[in-house]
């Protein structure tokens, strides 16, 4: 193979997966978008003393920039054409978080006639956190699973 | 009010209530106290004018409008809450259509207007009946402008016109929503239900796939307050 031995030299070989995976788990950045009460659950996972950061999270206030979107809160019919089309602007490769009982499953509101029965009917998800409202921990135990998910999706190699 | 002996509200009240009496009873208006409260019952035809006299007039000096709200009557004091148990239709509010007391001819949608005289430190309540078939209130947006909003709200969830409305538009329901949700004989589910279609590449509409459900709260464990249970007040009190 001839790689052996290169590490001396300060050369560090592994995978383009795997590379590109580091990448993509170390910045997550996820839409600002808030439907509900779960919203400010969200920004205090965020905020200072759970810190979203120390995963590379950084809210971004365009779709164009970012690479999830977590749905908080309560989905109601009026905002489905809204999300959506959030959901359709961001790049690709993104991924969706839902978050709390609503967006999972329409919650409480189930039976009501302005709520979506959970934003899986819009929009594919990929991490469902519950809670009523997810607690900040969740969340970020919800953004390890997502982690987790990335690392083990290939790129190349579909 | 403008004598200034009376310095409880109680008095207020009372002198509020006289007074109206005194002006509104010839426009066949109805005082009604409760709950140390005033409501005063204004006939729908009469709503501006005595609107105007309560905004203008120094004896009241009710300035200010602090809400504006629908009521829809029927099935008004049916006591189908009131059980430990449920029947197999179940509570049924949202869920079927009740056969409930009917409310009189005229008497099922009424509009509520809630006042505040900042001047003589005292709140007014009007109340005026519409019609059921036709539900159409002259607006008050002219006397007191921030009924705007909140006639397009009781419009919305009621479907009570109000004639002369600047912009009668729905507030807060989905856009092209049909049916006036807070109506007790709408269903709680709904007519529509949305997702995501692949195939067209966009959101639609389709009608309602879940069955009507009943949500009754199921007792798991018995605690003091299901000790007596022949005990119809005990009941009462638990529902």
């Amino acid at each position: 193979m001839g790689i052996e031995g290169i590490l001396e030299k300060g050369v560090i070989t592994t995978s383009a997966d795997k590379c590109i995976n580091w990448a993509r788990t170390g910045s997550m950045w996820p839409m600002t978008f808030g439907l509900a009460c779960c919203a400010v659950e969200m920004m205090q996972a965020a905020a200072s003393r759970f810190d979203m950061d120390r995963f590379g999270i950084v809210f971004r206030p365009s779709p164009r920039q970012s690479d999830v979107m977590i749905v908080a809160g309560t989905l109601l019919n009026k905002v489905v054409p809204a999300l959506r089309k959030v959901y359709d602007l961001m790049a690709v490769p993104r991924w969706v978080f839902s978050m709390g009982s609503c967006a999972n499953g329409g919650g409480y509101y189930h039976n009501s006639y302005a709520v979506v029965g959970g934003c899986d009917r819009v929009v594919p998800v990929d991490i469902c956190v519950p809670g009523c409202s997810s607690m900040a921990e969740a969340m970020l135990y919800g953004v390890l699973q997502l982690q987790d998910k990335i690392r083990r999706t290939s790129t190349i190699a579909r | 009010m403008s004598s200034g002996s009376q310095n409880d509200m109680q008095g207020r009240l009372d002198q509020l209530a006289s007074t109206l009496e005194e002006r509104f009873t010839d426009l066949s208006c109805q005082v009604e106290r409760s709950c140390g409260e005033v409501t005063l019952v204004v006939p729908a035809d009469k709503l501006i004018e005595v609107a105007n006299s309560l905004r203008d007039d120094d004896e009241f000096g009710f300035t200010e409008l602090i809400d504006v709200c629908g009521i829809d009557y029927a099935d008004y004091g049916s006591s189908q809450w009131q059980t430990s148990g449920a029947p197999n239709t179940g509570f049924g509010r949202g869920v079927t259509e009740q056969e409930g007391d009917q409310p009189e001819q005229n008497r099922r949608f009424a509009a509520v207007y809630h006042l505040l005289s900042i001047s003589n430190n005292i709140r007014l309540r009007l109340r005026v009946f519409v019609d059921t078939n036709q539900p159409i209130i002259a607006s008050v947006v002219p006397i007191w402008a921030c009924a705007n909003w909140f006639e397009r709200e009781a419009f919305d969830l009621y479907g009570i016109l109000f004639d002369g409305h600047p912009d009668l538009r729905r507030i807060l329901t989905d856009y092209g929503f049909i049916g006036h949700p807070f109506r007790k004989d709408f269903p709680l589910i709904g007519q529509v239900e949305m997702r995501y279609d692949e195939q067209q590449g966009r959101v639609i509409y389709e009608p309602v796939s879940i069955d009507p459900r009943t949500l009754v709260p199921r007792v798991t464990r018995e605690d003091n307050r299901y000790l007596n249970d022949d005990d119809a007040t005990q009941d009462a009190a638990d529902a």
